[in-house]
């Protein structure tokens, strides 16, 4: 290896090249249940300031190595696949907060930073950064960054792109670069060209982000709607009559009725202490009292169903039931679930009772029945757990995976049955409808599908890549965005269809920033 | 000129041949807003898809015609927007949804039709600059109901104090439009939002007959076009702004905000349009870090 990294901290053991071979994407799930062996790098480094990662750059250059960016490895959609000879850099080491400007409301915090270690260390100083994926405890910020991620409260706090004011980083010249808003010669524009480049353009080292004052109190509310219409069409409206919510999620149906019944509720709005954009609420982490995951619900479902009494029986017909959706889906049917809202607002008691009260009156107009606080409580409890449970599907021969998209408020109730319909013989599909905006809101899809182990049509994994095949050839011919939060990688390739002017000028930034092609290849559908 | 295509072609002869092109021979010829096509609006989604030669002063007069207003207070630039966006960002950067654009090689390209999206590096953007990689062919803009809003003053005696009122305004989120300028005695700082937003902002609310209450705003010195965006929380920044003379203009939904002024450096000259690749390598030198300041600053 070249003096110029021979100082660097590295390691070429397996074990460590093999932690980081690859994020959390599903379909790499389903390879290692499948005995399928990842492809690792060659060398993982561990840079520990920007100056490493530069020196990093420039021997892959000399050495004609692909880099793969590497943060904490929560990606869903594989955005870290490195090949055989490729070096990763972990950033892992970058995790210093390195100025928190009170006066300017703003922090400048390092790549590698986990972003719940960053919002308590802002909560503990009166502020948030109000950007709450339910991978906090397990993403870092440069990550976020390069993929515009968003948070469960970005209705009210934006996306990541909507808080990013600075972005240092490493190009694939090996030359530190930097871009800043109110930088005379780059600007907003190329903040935005650089946030969301997954790992294409430049290593994200660094980047400064605006923070707000932590609310001191929230009011939640949950409430249920009779037409899943009916409470896009309130969503929309609570958005358009600039009521800010911080949280403003619509669960389809089926996701409703598997949650399990609610009653209708007339106690008075209640304001807590508290906000709802704090790092941690009462049980909310990935630890903590068990919530319910889609396997669980099913598996109550099925028992409700008085088919089987024995737990582990229930446990093996949801597994086969997942393998075979058609089936599946025609029981789920039986389910006449009403879609629920969940709804949170913070600020300041006396302006909350005043704004959840006229919050409450326009959803009611729009036909909502009202749940009280209850959901919402319950939401925030929990509002973490999910994503940390995902793996008992996985254990009964099944899988799940998710899918965000975004398009306008007139489309989304088409393109949410136009994805189901699609895919009702391949998966159980679910659907929430969250980071919701004047303009459109995310529909976020969840696939629950099975399958044989081994190759062939009917395996888990051809299942798999037929359910994203279908599902995304949906989105594409409705116009929605591919993406709203999770980024491109891997998995949504086959989405990107780039017109020749689109090619172009992101092949032409390619080519300047990295004229070696050695920054991630075979992301944002550059090829390899 | 008939259209930005054409203008891409006088643009690009003229950087090849090396021979300088005011920007007052540059001139494309624009429809009436009123034109059919011109301006449509998506009322489901409030957003209006215009014809980027039209200027914001075309489109807010439009719009207003229609019931709708730009997030944006008057006096409306004058500028076509397709121009405008390179020396204020601000306009892509806030008030545009998508576009569908024209790089500088003449392809087309376009940007995901969705209010927010994570399919890569904002195309959106490439707009923006001295330099762009493309140009505006048309645009979606974000609007509101006129019906739906109403707008409220709040004067303050410092431009700090004012820096405030506006940080703060932007922070709770709650309105859709901020603008703030010098009056007569101090800061003006006018809101635009549905009423329990604007009284909450403590603005006072104005009616249509009350014009005095935005006449700081009617003066040629509030006609802008250059945009410098600043971290919205920043009230050092802003209450600076305000010093020097310049309006500041947020759109909280967006947390987007900055200082705008009429000043240009080169109020003549053509946008350096010079084919993508030539604008790829300007902005890869602008990218790197060894700029002086920014070193002392990265240290």
């Amino acid at each position: 290896m070249l003096d110029l990294v021979r100082a660097i901290p590295s390691s070429n053991d397996p074990i460590d090249c093999r932690m980081v071979a690859h994020d959390l994407w599903p379909r790499r799930l389903l390879e290692r249940r499948e005995e399928i062996a990842p492809t690792s790098p060659s060398r993982v480094f561990w840079p520990r300031h920007e100056d490493d990662v530069a020196a990093i750059v420039q021997a892959a250059r000399v050495e004609r190595r692909a880099i793969v960016p590497f943060g904490a490895g929560s990606g869903v959609c594989g955005g870290v696949t490195p090949g055989t000879l490729s070096w990763v850099v972990d950033l892992k080491r970058l995790d210093r907060i390195l100025e928190l400007n009170s006066e300017r409301r703003t922090v400048d915090v390092e790549a590698g930073i986990i972003g719940d270690r960053l919002e308590e260390y802002l909560n503990s100083r009166g502020f948030t950064l109000g950007h709450f994926p339910s991978s906090i405890y397990c993403s870092t910020v440069g990550g976020w960054v390069a993929t515009r991620s968003a948070g469960q409260l970005s209705s009210r706090y934006g996306k990541i792109e909507d808080m990013t004011v600075a972005v240092w980083g490493v190009d694939g010249r090996g030359k530190r670069v930097f871009a800043a808003i109110d930088d005379d010669a780059t600007g907003p524009g190329l903040v935005q060209l650089l946030v969301g480049s997954e790992g294409a353009l430049a290593i994200i080292t660094r980047v400064r982000l605006r923070v707000l004052p932590l609310p001191s109190h929230r009011l939640v509310r949950g409430a249920y709607f009779s037409t899943l219409n009916a409470g896009l069409q309130a969503m929309r409206a609570l958005m358009h009559a600039g009521h800010a919510p911080s949280v403003l999620r619509l669960y389809d149906p089926l996701d409703s009725a598997l949650a399990g019944t609610a009653s209708s509720s007339s106690e008075p709005l209640r304001v807590h202490a508290g906000a709802l954009s704090r790092a941690r609420n009462e049980d909310s982490g990935p630890e903590g009292s068990e919530e319910p995951t889609l396997f669980d619900s099913l598996v109550r479902r099925v028992e409700a169903l008085a088919v089987f009494s024995r737990p582990r029986a229930t446990r093996a017909v949801v597994g086969e039931l997942l393998g075979r959706p058609g089936i599946a889906n025609s029981l789920l049917d039986r389910f006449d679930g009403k879609p629920r809202l969940v709804l949170g607002i913070e600020g300041d008691p006396d302006d909350l009772a005043a704004r959840g009260a006229s919050i409450v009156e326009l959803i009611k107009a729009h036909g909502a029945t009202d749940l009280g606080d209850a959901p919402g409580e319950k939401w925030l409890r929990h509002r973490h757990r999910v994503s940390y449970r995902m793996s008992k599907a996985f254990a009964v021969g099944g899988w799940v995976d998710t899918c965000e998209v975004a398009c306008g408020w007139g489309d989304v109730e088409t393109l949410y049955k136009a994805v189901r319909e699609a895919l009702r013989d391949v998966a159980i599909v679910l659907c929430h409808f969250s980071h919701a905006y004047a303009d459109g809101c995310s529909l976020y899809f969840t696939f629950a599908g099975g399958g044989t182990s081994g190759p062939g049509h009917r395996s888990a994994l051809a299942r798999y890549d037929l359910c994203w095949e279908r599902a995304l050839t949906t989105i594409r011919r409705h116009g929605a965005a591919i993406a709203h939060h999770h980024g491109v990688g891997r998995s949504k390739l086959r989405g990107v269809r780039h017109s020749e002017g689109n090619l172009a000028l992101l092949s032409g930034l390619k080519r300047v920033l990295d004229p070696d092609r050695i920054l991630n290849p075979g992301v944002l559908g550059l090829g390899n | 000129m008939a259209d930005v295509v054409a203008a891409v072609e006088a643009l690009r002869v003229a950087a090849v041949s090396a021979v300088p092109l005011s920007a007052s021979r540059l001139h494309i010829t624009a429809p009436r807003a009123a034109a059919a096509g011109a301006i449509v609006v998506d009322a489901d989604n409030l957003l209006a898809d215009v014809d980027a030669r039209l200027s914001l002063a075309a489109i807010g007069h439009r719009l207003a015609s229609l019931g709708y207003a730009i997030p944006f207070f008057r006096p409306w630039p004058t500028v076509p927007l397709w121009r405008l966006a390179m020396t204020m960002p601000y306009v892509v950067d806030a008030l545009a949804q998508r576009a569908t654009l024209l790089t500088v090689d003449g392809d087309a390209a376009d940007t995901p039709a969705a209010p927010r999206h994570a399919a890569g590096p904002s195309l959106l953007h490439s707009v923006c600059g001295p330099q762009p990689l493309a140009l505006l062919k048309r645009v979606h803009l974000r609007v509101s109901r006129r019906d739906d809003g109403v707008v409220g003053v709040i004067d303050a005696d410092s431009a700090a104090a004012a820096a405030v009122v506006v940080r703060d305004v932007v922070a709770a989120g709650r309105v859709v439009a901020v603008d703030a300028i010098a009056a007569v005695a101090g800061i003006r700082v006018a809101v635009f939002g549905s009423e329990g937003a604007v009284s909450a902002a403590g603005a006072r609310v104005v009616d249509a007959a009350d014009a005095a209450a935005l006449r700081p705003w009617i003066n040629a010195g509030a006609r802008v076009r250059r945009s410098r965006s600043l971290s919205p929380g920043d009230a050092t920044a802003i209450a600076a702004a305000l010093r020097a003379g310049q309006r500041v203009s947020a759109m909280p939904a967006m947390q987007r905000l900055a200082a705008l002024s009429s000043s240009s450096s080169s109020p003549t000259s053509a946008p350096a349009v010079v084919g993508v690749d030539a604008a790829c390598r300007a902005i890869a030198d602008a990218l790197i870090i060894s700029r002086p300041h920014l070193t002392a600053e990265a240290s």
